[in-house]
């Protein structure tokens, strides 16, 4: 590692991260920088933290929290909501902002996990009921309350002993058997915001304030680790975009995906049932579903024939 | 898979898959290199135990048929036939509507059968027909199934979703299982290559993405009623009783209704059934003999001779030009 004036410095590759950015993205150059600076100050020293677009950063392949700090020579791509990285990092601090939302509001619900999902997030809670929409009213409120308090999230590492010590303090016995599960002798990160911390691989957005929309959508039941003979959590749907027209975009996109779902469109248009007294998972075609389904079987049948197949049957195969 | 059940001392079982049956049909018979490949295509039900909580509409069911198809050829044919049923693919999901794809190849797993040679030669058949067809597609490693790589195609529905359907799997497990041969050129027995192949996946799951991808507007070809007929007032139940007898007799599958009701009703009504196209007669068209056209999202097209009707409804079908009637 090159020294200059006893300080060491690292040597600093900046990715390409986005087509339109890459006027200041100085793709490909690179630059030393004395070493254990954090992420984000490197990039600020470049001139990149100008907005708070940037999440999080790629860090030698590895996704990581702008507070986290270099150490060797790396590879970094800031990562912005236009990469899936981004959005993963984006809607992971949305459910611990709604997970601190909801010990505001019900400190006897306890936490349990809470992960990103492709177009949102989710959290399940252990709480003595299930949540209902007044209660997602008020949780979202507070949410929303805490993304304005624009908190600092802070990264710590606990041993194993002190994070179950910690987190049997605060009465979070989910998490406890959480943190047994792991392996004995490795640090275990935890990140706070304020007065709320969870145990958490991370990374994490920089603050609660980097969030733009928030909207809770529904609820749901779901067993501790996917289990039906372990206690029923409740679980809480919700999702986050940066500005409220991208938000208003997507629940206008899940209203045509409800609108149009095949259960409820199979029965308007009388197409198909599926009915208890003859069994979960087997189909009936009603006239109009069986119409089509013939007419994509002779399709198909039609096609096969010219394209060189010979069609056979075998047992219970319908005529 | 469903626990069997006794019969006369023998196990029976819901038939779970295709493949056994197409296999021992290809036994029936000596095979010669000159026979292959062989394609055994059937539209087969089956039945598979999923627990109740993971079943889901049309999506996730306990009893399906498949759009199965089995194809046995030499290994120098593996490239041949696998562009020819990517081809085949691209050409019955483009005719249903779908226009966008995401193609994964899938490499040999950790735990497989067959050697590397055979995994290498295959795979770079799979890759060589991808290639020949300009087809864009990424390499899912180690995700292939024990038995061969294999490549699964990705469908774009109408809201950018993308949903698992059709299936290419090589399988070099069940022709040393079943034994399967052929007399090769060298007049010694040779093993073929199984090819599985699935376009659709399953009618049942196929039929729930295509209601979503249309909203129930299904195009015309496939629309269970693709015209409604109605009369204004009851004298032209004639008249309309006459023009739906000349739409299905050209193969149509046209609908009257000759209710006692206003107008408006049987408009609205057809339109909430989504019936592509909506012929109005009232007093006028029987006296010019024609037909007030409307097109399913309230779109007014005029007045037609039930000629020009025909043409329309024909020149609605789909792209192909192909009209695929129940009585063909």
């Amino acid at each position: 590692m090159p020294l200059a004036g006893g300080v060491p410095l690292l040597f600093l590759v900046l990715g390409r991260f986005d087509a339109c950015h890459e006027n200041y993205a100085q793709n490909g150059s690179s630059r030393d920088i004395p070493a254990g600076q954090t992420v984000g100050s490197v990039l600020s020293a470049l001139g990149l933290t100008i907005s708070p677009d940037i999440l999080a950063a790629k860090v030698n392949g590895q996704t990581v929290d702008l507070s986290s700090a270099l150490a060797e020579d790396a590879e970094v791509t800031p990562l912005q909501f236009d990469s899936a990285e981004g959005r993963e990092v984006y809607r992971h601090s949305s459910t611990h902002i709604m997970a601190q939302a909801v010990k505001e509001v019900f400190p006897t619900a306890q936490l349990t996990i809470g992960p990103a999902l492709e177009d949102g997030f989710f959290y399940d809670f252990a709480f003595e009921r299930p949540f209902t929409p007044e209660d997602l009213e008020k949780i979202e409120a507070r949410a929303k309350d805490i993304i304005k308090r624009a908190l600092p999230v802070k990264r710590a590492e606990l041993s194993k002993q002190d994070a179950i010590k910690f987190s049997r303090k605060r009465g979070e016995a989910y998490k406890v058997e959480l943190i047994q599960g792991l392996p004995d002798g490795q640090a275990i990160s935890v990140y706070s915001q304020g007065e709320f911390t969870d145990l958490c691989r991370g990374p994490h957005l920089p603050t609660t304030g980097h969030v733009g929309a928030f909207k809770l959508l529904n609820t749901a039941g779901a067993y501790w680790r996917g289990d039906e003979r372990n206690p029923m959590l409740q679980r809480i749907y919700g999702t986050s975009f940066p500005t409220q027209a991208e938000l208003d975009a997507h629940l206008a996109r899940l209203e045509e995906i409800k609108r149009r779902d095949h259960r409820k469109v199979g029965k308007e248009l009388d197409l198909i049932s599926i009915q208890d007294d003859i069994g979960p998972g087997l189909v009936l075609w009603h006239p109009k579903g069986a119409t089509i389904r013939l007419l994509i079987e002779n399709f198909w049948r039609d096609q096969h024939i010219q394209n060189g197949y010979e069609l056979v049957y075998s047992p219970t195969s319908p005529g | 898979m469903f626990a069997p059940m006794k019969v006369e001392n023998s196990e029976y079982q819901l038939k779970p898959m295709n493949c056994p049956f197409h296999i021992m049909i290809y036994k029936s018979h000596l095979r010669s290199y000159r026979d292959l490949p062989i394609r055994y295509g059937e539209l087969g039900t089956v039945y598979r135990y999923e627990r109740t909580g993971v079943l889901h509409g049309l999506l996730r069911v306990r009893g399906f048929t498949q759009d199965d198809a089995h194809l046995f050829c030499r290994p120098d044919q593996i490239e041949s036939e696998v562009s020819q049923v990517l081809d085949f693919t691209f050409f019955i999901l483009g005719t249903f509507g779908f226009t966008e794809f995401e193609v994964y190849l899938s490499t040999k797993p950790e735990k497989s059968v067959g050697s590397e040679e055979r995994w290498a030669q295959a795979t770079s058949a799979l890759e060589a027909a991808l290639k020949g067809r300009g087809v864009a597609y990424q390499i899912d490693p180690g995700e292939g199934v024990f038995y061969g790589p294999k490549i699964d195609i990705k469908i774009k529905d109408a809201l950018g979703r993308s949903w698992q359907c059709s299936t290419i799997q090589v399988d070099f497990n069940n022709p040393e299982r079943f034994e399967l041969g052929y007399i090769g050129e060298d007049g010694k027995v040779h093993q073929p290559i199984m090819i599985h192949r699935a376009l659709m996946g399953s009618i049942e799951r196929f039929f729930g993405i295509l209601i979503e991808h249309f909203g129930g507007a299904f195009p015309t070809w496939l629309a269970p009623v693709q015209a409604t007929v109605m009369s204004i007032t009851d004298n032209q139940r004639p008249y309309v009783a006459e023009v739906v007898t000349q739409l299905k007799a050209a193969g149509f599958r046209a609908e009257a209704d000759l209710r006692n009701e206003k107008i408006g009703l049987k408009i609205r009504e057809a339109e909430k059934a989504k019936v592509p196209f909506m012929f109005v007669v009232g007093d006028r068209e029987v006296q010019s003999g024609t037909l007030a056209i409307r097109g399913r999202r309230g779109a007014n097209l005029g007045s037609m001779t039930v000629a020009g009707a025909l043409d329309l409804l024909r020149a609605d079908l789909k792209p192909a030009g192909q009209q695929h009637s129940l009585t063909q």
